[in-house]
């Protein structure tokens, strides 16, 4: 994916859309994904805002409320794993503990190179696959201790760069 | 000879699953092509023989919502699927549109036809790239092959599109009027109660389901009331989709007939399989996380369809099944269940705001065995006020899943107090 | 489709989630014993537990202790305190970024009448509930602190907060119960609002909106704010001065009284009674500014007295009193912003200038009606507009004109209206031919399309006033501005009936008052006009005195004349010319030139500096009185704190100086002014203290007791009989730009501040939010000069014109027009008016602030 969004990008995937209040939340999500920090700033909030016609102050709300939107800057890998009870049934709970001890971060922390990042999130339907990691679309599922630190190692390295 | 399984036939047999002709050739839009070769009442009739009830746990009857929006006049109607899908341990509207997207499509389609509709709207996890992208370009071929868009199906006047509303995550919008504020730019909270099929999106009449419900339709026109109904039980036709979770050998999705024993879908070979250990189940929990709790010896006998759950208090909800067995301490299992109802609250209402936390915590000390005599009647009354002063069903079904395991496993609960403590925690409410 | 025949019934039968087991559950350690009654009551005690669980609870710090809805709730349940230790929003952090309150999340309860009131009511969207669960909260912005967010202090949300949540930075001084109110209205613009000034020991301790007819509980940030700190501050004139030997001595009030007694009537003997005049004060009450135009045509013996609507709304009064017989607004505010389907706003920045007003226009567009902005700066309502006419400042005739092309030629005129109701259509309808929107379209630098469509929307619209400001007044050919506002509206008929009319926006709190008080040379009170027979004599035999038959001068008439030697001595009650008045080396040469100037102030003004004599006056929160608003709303004045010690009512120091000269003069009260007023001012026949009790004033024409008073005028005749078309051709300004000072500079006001900011400068925060973030003079230009010129955002510039030159900071962007300049003379370090243009249109004498030619260079 190309990563650079420059104004005149960003105007014109906003422009593909409707120009109403209803596309507000399809906007801000397909921008998001196309920008490399995977956030919503305040500048681009501003022309979805003005586009559709709700205020900066609404777009805020939306952008603060729904999780799967975000107000700053995100590592290049969220490596998100599921916190709801199905999966903690399934014995997911130890990733997050692997995963602090690996990266030396806390949940929502960044690393230095702002490379990773993990992240609990409410059941993303994958139940049947716990433990699993979930990294945008992708799934890395029926994990282990060894497996998380080996996708660890994938992912510094440099493995995942063309599918994620 | 039909087919058992008629939502999950097409899973996998088809390589491009947008492709139209490829799921015409599977039966598809034999459903449809019935109903426009009958009249209004043949189709209504043939909708109640069917005794299609909503898949989505929110216990209607689907031919009284069509029918309602139907009576009710408006220049335009709103068909919208709602397969966000927020409820954990669930993911048969996600496999649907991954798997056999036209299915919805064309069930919607139907709504459409019966309730004189024009708008449609599938409302989606906006995190799932993929599966929008393929839903975008299903629609496409739908429209190129005008199946959706104007005068559709060479009828005059049957006007129907659809579009996509994508969700960026809150359970709250499976109550409608948080669902129609999320999709129409407002934030998803609900406002005040709605009833969709007079006053829904956009004020105007609605009929809102999910997926499955929709995928439904094209089955029960294509296979006739009689023999969709004969799939389910004398009350409540066709099949349900379940996802079982948790310690099942076999997690995942499965099509059963409804009627089938809840024994039968955890043990038998050809679904949930038993426990992955092999040791008995202790407790399952039933329908999604604003389920009930059940302990595996009270199920023995209950017969998986919505008229016999009723009976029992109970529904099938979502169709979700959490299996787990002695490994599983209650508390442990549901301080998680309450910590999704803490991250859910919209902010609303205080009771669900601040009381979710507060039955959150005192889960958690009671799971640390840190209770003090007192604390299990305030988590009790705790929650009867949650559910009681919340507007909406986040805060209310908190009761549920907690409840039903204090009356299951009260010897847990007690488990986590110190009943020596010198504390006593007052309960002034 | 299929058709409907018989549709079949379907029973219902609900399966819903139910919870049952309570019972079960709370029995593993007790029984649960309580009825509903019980249950229900517990309920509220648990929310109230539940909110203080998650709550700052500091009452005794706390400014709403004892008003708080948290509070009471706690004491009608009983539950003072919680019985949780959990954890609380974790963004708890108090936001005190704005100057004037404050918002503590953790005082929250989340109820969101703050976030409606600036959506709903304030029209401004400043907030939203932000994040969800625990973590909700208000969050100005997006995501940010309350000063990096487009608020506007109006403390509107803050009012309506029941908790401590949000709460003025005032209010940190006092509790509720230690206060009293007393309800008067806002002395800064002519909107007229109502306000709440809070007491404690006798002192003035915060500012609350009142529920009056034009503002309807809300209030901008200066009558919120800065209406009442000035009044109390330290440099207040005490002790009238005498300027001896160049410098001000404090002397007595007897001192003072004689001495401009004598050296008034000295002046009055050797030069005759047209060698003197007088200014009224347009900030001031109706009763002084009365007593003051009789003292000068008494005592003094001359006509020579004005108001500062002079350099404001004159050409409104005149013009409007020539086309409809009467120079006020037609309509009410509600009238014209509630239920309206579109509105022509032409020249007004009504939401800094009129900012209460401006919220309502705002609202008006979000209940549907389509807004017409003709302004040639991008003000801040061109964003809730349909149409934005952005032409060239000094053109408004033509454009006017070429709508009324339009209208004519779609046959949108209303031909029965103007039938029965106006005269001299041949005349309008023969000179607009000539205006085609091409042609305007040419001279207002705009598209021709634009005109046509604004044409059309105006037209076509069931209800739609018609609002102006000093944008169609203040130029050389002002007055016939005015005029051409009338022709538009008795075109289509859209006068006399509500939601419409011709709506000038006063400027000053009660500039309307001032005019309507007569002081006004051509004018007795109540315009009754000196040359209209029989009205000398009226007065003659009230006042019991002979008065002088001559019309006066007007103040910009005044002036030039004292520069020439024609006019020996002034009395300036409350202005402060040097700083308002165009061509200030001009102004200060005038002065100097007097033999004999008083200045009647608050504060050392840089007028005032010039003077001979200096008077202590009172401030509106000191005296009892009368302000009329700009929709002809008389509203009380009530004097909500003690004079300041050894200063008079303004109005007796009129009467002692008129005595002094020999004419004796005495009032007890106001309230006797006032009766004397409805007695010989028609139009006020009706008006009396007791009656303004009631809470939504008078509006005049009020011609007796029994007399309601008049929301609408002209409703089935015009004050003049019928509505005059006045055929007025496009003439450019005249001043021009050309090659030495190719810039057109316009003149204007900002929200924050007020004119000289005699009043605002002694509010700290308000300097705070001022201006470019700084109590600094601007200029505002667009990129595309700045660009040329090598400017940046923020630089230093030199600004001059024909008459001066001054230095201030460039603000650089796209609010104004390329060529074109904006200033504020707010500002002392680069008043505007050092550079602006004196040349006055030539029926009204108002001068042209808004045509300007300069130019402007980097430092
Ligand atoms: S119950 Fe909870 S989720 Fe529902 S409206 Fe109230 S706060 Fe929001
Ligand atoms: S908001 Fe009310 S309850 Fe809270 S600290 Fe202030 S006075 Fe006390
Ligand atoms: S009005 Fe006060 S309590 Fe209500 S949401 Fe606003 S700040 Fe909170
Ligand atoms: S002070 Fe006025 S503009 Fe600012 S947030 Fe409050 S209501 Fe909105
Ligand atoms: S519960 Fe974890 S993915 Fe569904």
């Amino acid at each position: 994916m190309d990563n650079t969004m420059t104004l005149t990008k960003k105007v014109a995937l906003i422009h593909s859309f409707e120009p109403e209040p209803d596309a507000a939340v399809n906007i801000l999500l397909t921008l998001q994904q196309a920008t490399k920090d995977a956030y919503v700033d305040e500048a681009s909030a501003r022309l979805v805002a003005d586009y559709v016609g709700l205020t900066l102050a609404n777009i805020y709300e939306l952008v603060s409320y729904y999780p799967a939107l975000n107000e700053q800057p995100q590592a290049r890998y969220v490596l998100t794993f599921c916190h709801s009870a199905p999966c903690a049934v399934s014995d997911n709970g130890f990733i997050e503990k692997t995963l602090h001890q690996i990266l030396g971060i806390d949940e929502g922390q960044v690393t230095d190179d702002g490379l990773l990042a993990y992240q609990g999130v409410a059941c993303v339907g994958a139940c049947e696959q716990a433990p699993f990691i979930k990294i945008k679309d992708h799934i890395f599922p029926n994990l282990t201790t060894d497996k998380i630190q080996q996708l660890v190692a994938d992912l510094k390295a440099g493995h995942f760069d063309d599918i994620l | 000879m039909i087919t058992r399984q008629p939502l999950t036939s097409r899973f996998g047999r088809v390589k491009d699953i947008t492709d139209v002709a490829a799921y015409e050739q599977l039966q598809g839009y034999e459903g449809l092509n019935q109903v426009l070769d009958a009249t209004e009442t043949q189709n209504l009739n043939t909708l109640i023989e069917g005794a299609l009830w909503s898949r989505s746990g929110n216990g209607t009857n689907v031919a009284v919502d069509c029918q309602e929006v139907l009576t009710n006049e408006a220049e335009t109607k709103y068909i919208i699927c709602n397969a966000d899908e927020g409820e954990p341990g669930t993911f048969k509207d996600k496999a649907l549109l991954r798997s056999d997207p036209l299915a919805v499509i064309e069930g919607m389609t139907i709504a459409a036809y019966l309730t004189h509709a024009q708008v449609g709207y599938i409302y989606v996890r906006g995190e799932f790239r993929d599966l929008i992208l393929e839903l975008m370009q299903t629609i496409e071929n739908c429209r190129a092959a005008h199946l959706l868009g104007k005068s559709i199906f060479d009828v005059p006047g049957f006007d129907f599109d659809i579009k996509i509303s994508e969700s960026a995550g809150a359970y709250v919008c499976q109550e409608p009027a948080a669902l129609f504020n999320a999709m129409s730019g407002a934030t998803g909270r609900p406002g005040g109660r709605v009833t969709p099929t007079k006053a829904g999106f956009y004020k105007q009449p609605t009929l809102v389901e999910d997926a499955e419900t929709f995928a439904n339709l094209p089955v029960l026109y294509r296979l006739g009331a009689k023999a969709y109904q004969s799939l389910g039980t004398s009350e409540s036709g066709g099949t349900k989709l379940v996802c079982l979770t948790g310690q099942v050998k076999n997690r995942g999705l499965f099509e059963v007939p409804i009627g089938l024993e809840l024994t039968t879908i955890l043990n038998d070979p050809e679904f949930g399989g038993g426990s992955q250990d092999g040791t008995p189940f202790k407790f399952i929990h039933l329908g999604g996380q604003s389920g009930m709790i059940l302990p595996a010896e009270n199920i023995t006998d209950l017969i998986y369809s919505p008229e016999a759950l009723q009976a029992e208090h109970l529904t099938m909800g979502t169709g979700a099944i959490v299996a787990a067995t002695e490994a599983v301490n209650i508390l442990d299992y549901l301080v998680p269940v309450a910590r999704f109802f803490m991250d859910e609250s919209c902010g609303k209402c205080p009771a669900c705001r601040i009381g979710t936390v507060r039955i959150y915590e005192a889960l958690q000390t009671l799971q640390k065995q840190e209770g003090v005599p007192g604390d299990l009647t305030r988590l009790a009354h705790m929650v009867d006020h949650v559910a009681s002063q919340a507007s909406c069903f986040v805060g209310q079904v908190v009761a549920n899943p907690i409840f039903s395991a204090m009356a299951a496993f009260p010897e847990e609960f007690k488990a986590g107090v110190d009943w020596q403590a010198e504390v006593v925690k007052e309960v002034p409410w | 489709m299929g058709t409907v025949d018989h549709r079949p019934k379907i029973t219902i039968k609900p399966m819903l989630n139910q919870y049952s087991n309570l019972a079960e559950a709370v029995n593993l350690e007790q029984e649960d014993t309580r009825d509903k009654k019980e249950k229900r009551q517990d309920a509220r005690k648990f929310i109230v537990d539940l909110e203080i669980s998650n709550h700052h609870l500091n009452c005794l710090e706390c400014p709403k202790d004892g008003d708080c809805g948290l509070e009471k709730e706690a004491l009608a349940t009983g539950m003072m305190h919680t019985t949780f230790h959990g954890r609380k929003i974790k963004d708890h952090k108090i936001d005190c970024t704005n100057p004037f309150f404050e918002y503590d999340p953790e005082k929250c309860l989340l109820c969101g009448k703050c976030v409606q009131v600036c959506h709903l009511r304030q029209g401004r969207d400043v907030l939203s509930m932000g994040r969800r669960g625990i973590e909700t909260r208000i969050i100005p912005g997006y995501g940010d602190t309350w000063d990096k967010s487009v608020c506007e202090s109006c403390g509107n949300c803050v009012a309506v907060c029941t908790t401590g949540a949000l709460t003025t930075k005032n209010h940190k001084s006092y509790r509720k119960w230690e206060t009293t109110t007393v309800q008067t209205t806002c002395p800064y613009c002519g909107t007229g609002c109502q306000i709440d000034m809070v007491l404690k020991d006798g002192k003035i301790v915060d500012a609350e909106p009142a529920n009056g007819p034009a503002n309807k509980n809300l209030l901008c940030v200066k009558g919120r704010f800065a209406a009442f700190n000035f009044a109390q501050s330290k440099d207040r004139l005490t002790k009238p001065l005498i300027k001896k030997n160049g410098k001000f001595e404090k002397v007595s009030w007897s001192e003072a009284i004689d001495y401009i007694a004598k050296r008034f009537t000295e002046l009055k003997t050797k030069y005759g009674p047209d060698s003197l005049a007088g200014f009224a004060c347009s900030r001031s009450t109706n009763e002084d500014d009365y007593v003051l135009q009789k003292m000068v045509r008494t005592a003094f013996g001359t006509n020579n007295v004005d108001n500062c609507a002079r350099v404001c709304h004159a050409p409104s009064v005149h013009g409007l009193g020539m086309t409809l017989g009467s120079g006020a607004m037609t309509n009410t505010i509600k009238d014209i912003t509630t239920d309206v389907d579109a509105i022509l706003l032409i020249g007004s920045n009504t939401t800094e200038a009129h900012p209460v007003i401006g919220v309502q226009i705002r609202s008006a567009v979000q209940h549907g009606a389509k807004l017409i902005v003709v302004d040639p700066r991008n003000i801040d309502l061109v964003k809730n507009s349909k149409l934005h006419l952005q032409l060239k400042a000094g053109t408004n005739i033509a454009l006017i004109n070429g709508m009324m092309h339009v209208i004519i030629e779609e046959g949108l005129a209303d031909m029965n209206f103007i039938e029965q109701r106006t005269e001299d259509f041949d005349k309008i309808k023969a000179l607009v031919a000539d205006y085609t929107p091409e042609k305007v379209a040419e001279i207002c630098g705009i598209d021709a399309n634009l005109i046509v469509e604004a044409a059309e929307m105006y037209a076509k619209a069931k209800k739609a006033p018609l609002i102006y400001c000093l944008g169609v007044t203040e130029h050389s050919y002002g007055t016939e501005g005015v005029m051409s506002m009338s022709n538009l509206a008795l075109l289509v008929g859209k006068l006399g009936k509500p939601g419409c009319g011709v709506n000038p926006l006063r400027g000053q709190n009660n500039v309307q008052g001032a005019c309507d008080m007569g002081c006004d040379p051509f004018d007795f009170p109540g315009y009754q006009k000196l040359n209209t027979p029989g009205v000398v004599e009226k007065f003659e035999e009230a006042w019991g005195t002979k008065l002088n038959p001559n019309v006066g001068k007007t103040s910009t008439q005044v002036m030039p004349a004292a520069g020439e030697g024609k006019i020996k001595g002034l009395f300036i009650f409350g202005e402060d010319p040097i700083v308002t008045d165009p061509d200030t080396n001009e102004v200060r040469h005038d002065l100097e030139n007097l033999e004999f100037l008083v200045v009647h102030e608050l504060f050392m003004t840089e007028t005032a500096e010039y003077a001979d004599v200096v008077l202590p006056g009172l401030s509106y929160l000191e005296k009892d009185g009368t302000f009329t608003n700009t929709e002809r709303r008389i509203q009380r004045v009530r004097a909500a704190i003690k004079p300041l010690s050894g200063v008079k009512q303004d109005y007796d120091v009129f009467t002692e100086i008129a005595t002094a000269m020999g004419y004796p003069m005495h009032y007890n009260s106001a309230s006797e002014i006032m009766d004397e007023i409805a007695q010989l001012v028609p139009t006020f026949g009706g008006v009396s203290f007791d009656r303004l009790e009631n809470p939504n004033g008078l509006q005049w024409p009020c011609l007796d007791v029994h007399d309601p008073g008049t929301p609408i005028m002209h409703v089935h005749e015009f004050t003049r009989g019928k509505g005059l078309f006045m055929a007025l051709p496009y003439h450019p300004a005249k001043e021009l730009p050309d090659d030495k000072y190719p810039f057109v500079l316009s003149t204007g006001r900002e929200l924050y501040h007020y004119n000289t900011r005699a009043y605002s400068e002694r509010t700290e925060g308000i300097t705070e939010l001022a201006g470019l973030g700084r109590d600094k003079s601007y200029i505002e230009m667009n990129q595309v000069n700045a660009d040329e010129l090598g400017i940046k955002d923020g630089d230093r510039v030199r600004v001059s014109s024909r008459r001066g030159t001054l230095e201030t900071y460039a603000n650089v962007g796209q609010r104004v027009l390329p060529d074109a300049a904006f200033m504020t003379f707010h500002f002392p370090d680069g008043n505007a008016n050092i550079v602006a243009n004196p040349m006055t249109d030539d029926i009204a004498r108002c001068p042209d602030y808004k045509v300007c030619a300069i130019n402007i260079e980097p430092v």
